[in-house]
């Protein structure tokens, strides 16, 4: 009985050794492998290069301009238009009275002040709406000045027809929504670019959350990048999607 | 990996050359700072007492400085400009009429002026790098007085404010880098003379700030100001 006790200690030992050989020969192994990979290889979403360190995502972000009809024009400022109806009396509950709101309408139709707003609204408020509009409008093709252009229209629709129901249309918003929203726009749209194909997690959720148009379904500006490794077919295939 | 690296490269040059767009037949956004210096004038005053600041008690002169935005278009040598400039200062020692009763001190000031400008490139060069320009144009503008420590005869406190809406014009010179592209971002650097004449005033009051109330505001041509201007910038696109 004690010498099987002592053959299964030793199996058993002899097993435990056996093991442990086997792993740190893996590891060894996977430690040669690691070291002998001397190309680029994926990770997840993004293509590892060992030699510098590159991390080039598989996901490339960028913005792609068309042209784009009349009719698309008018589709897209009349959307966005409609957003706004729908959307300012919700952001707005202490400042939009549905009872005044006809009345207000009528006595402030037509009419342009400067607003005396304090710097909050007209400083960062306005030009981060203004931003938005730009961005949204560059997420679906247009060229910077073009989407300074329809964001102009937007936000001029806007003033002198929503913002009415609360308070004249204002010099400084017809100005500083489009033009100041523009200028903060394009520091966005660099910013955000540069997060999204930073290759990291983290850079993608604060690059989509500054910039949320690139999540829309209309973004046309990403691009998917498959590389191939293999040594008779060195390249890589650009695909462009059109849905996100 | 070269080849992807290639394909990388010519990509994004594609897309840089195809971004390429000269300065002339088109549109241009240029951002930038201003610094204002400027003399503001009140004529209805309390004139037997002195001021704090040892100026005359019917003016200041305060130090701003802010953001210069315009966007315009540019034909060979003439741009039309809309151009805005957003300037923050401080003021130590004013004072002003109101409903019969004065307030003095000191506090900050914000000033929005906007309006149309002509631009003239003119052919001479700074150094063959920058060429040199004049402009003009009408403006108008908001000035607001936010005190600090006012002292009121009357019922005025530090959560009101004076704002005065003003109109005028001026000029400027100036330079910007002659480079053929907008994508390059010419820099550009000028100085400008803005007269403002008040035509209205409004007294405000902002204790709650998402609805700052006016509480008075009538005809006014008691305020003027003369700004001396220096912007600086480049062309965004």
């Amino acid at each position: 009985m004690l010498n099987r006790y002592h053959n299964m200690t030793k199996f058993v030992l002899s097993l435990v050794l056996l093991f442990s050989l086997i792993e740190s020969s893996l590891v060894s192994a996977q430690i040669i492998s690691k070291n002998a990979i001397q190309g680029p290889y994926l990770q997840d979403d993004v293509i590892i290069n060992p030699k510098d360190n590159s991390r080039t995502p598989l996901y490339q972000y960028k913005y792609v301009e068309r042209e784009h009809t009349l009719t698309e024009n008018v589709k897209n400022i009349g959307i966005v238009y409609g957003l706004t109806w729908v959307f300012y009396p919700i952001i707005q509950p202490k400042v939009f009275k549905i009872n005044d709101a006809p009345e207000k309408f009528r006595k402030n139709f037509g009419k342009v002040v400067f607003d005396k707003d304090e710097p909050i609204w007209n400083f960062f408020v306005h030009p981060i709406s203004g931003s938005q509009l730009y961005l949204l409008y560059r997420a679906d093709g247009y060229t910077r000045t073009e989407a300074m252009g329809m964001a102009a229209i937007s936000s001029t629709l806007f003033e002198f027809t929503v913002e009415i129901l609360t308070e004249p249309a204002s010099v400084q918003d017809l100005y500083q929504t489009p033009i100041l929203g523009t200028v903060l726009g394009l520091g966005i749209e660099t910013a955000s670019m540069s997060l999204l194909n930073s290759g990291t997690t983290l850079g993608k959720i604060i690059g989509h959350a500054i910039n949320p148009a690139t999540l829309l379904p209309f973004y046309e500006g990403r691009t998917l990048i498959i590389p191939r490794f293999e040594d008779q077919d060195k390249g890589a295939m650009i695909r462009m999607e059109m849905r996100y | 990996m070269k080849t992807l690296i290639l394909i990388l490269l010519i990509l994004t040059s594609t897309c840089i050359s195809a971004a390429e767009t000269p300065m002339n037949n088109n549109f241009i956004l240029r951002a930038g700072f201003s610094f204002n210096l400027s003399r503001l004038e009140t004529d209805r005053l309390i004139d037997n007492h002195e001021s704090d600041d040892g100026e005359p008690e019917d003016e200041t002169k305060t130090l701003g400085f802010g953001l210069a935005t315009s966007v315009a278009y540019r034909w060979d040598d003439w741009e039309f400009v809309f151009a805005s400039d957003a300037v923050f200062g401080s003021f130590k020692d004013i004072t002003f009429i109101y409903d019969t009763n004065s307030i003095r001190g000191g506090g900050h000031t914000r000033l929005v002026s906007l309006g149309p400008q002509i631009k003239f490139f003119t052919p001479y060069t700074l150094l063959n790098k920058a060429n040199i320009y004049l402009g003009f144009g009408p403006a108008w503008s908001l000035q607001t007085f936010v005190f600090r420590d006012a002292r009121t005869t009357g019922n005025f406190n530090n959560k009101r404010r004076i704002s005065f809406e003003n109109y005028g014009g001026g000029v400027f010179i100036g330079f910007e880098e002659i480079l053929p592209f907008k994508e390059n971002h010419p820099m550009f650097l000028e100085i400008g003379y803005n007269y403002m004449h008040s035509y209205k005033v409004s007294v405000l009051d902002a204790t709650d700030t998402a609805e700052v109330t006016t509480l008075s505001e009538g005809e006014s041509n008691e305020f003027s100001a003369h700004y001396i201007i220096f912007r600086a910038g480049f062309t965004l696109f």
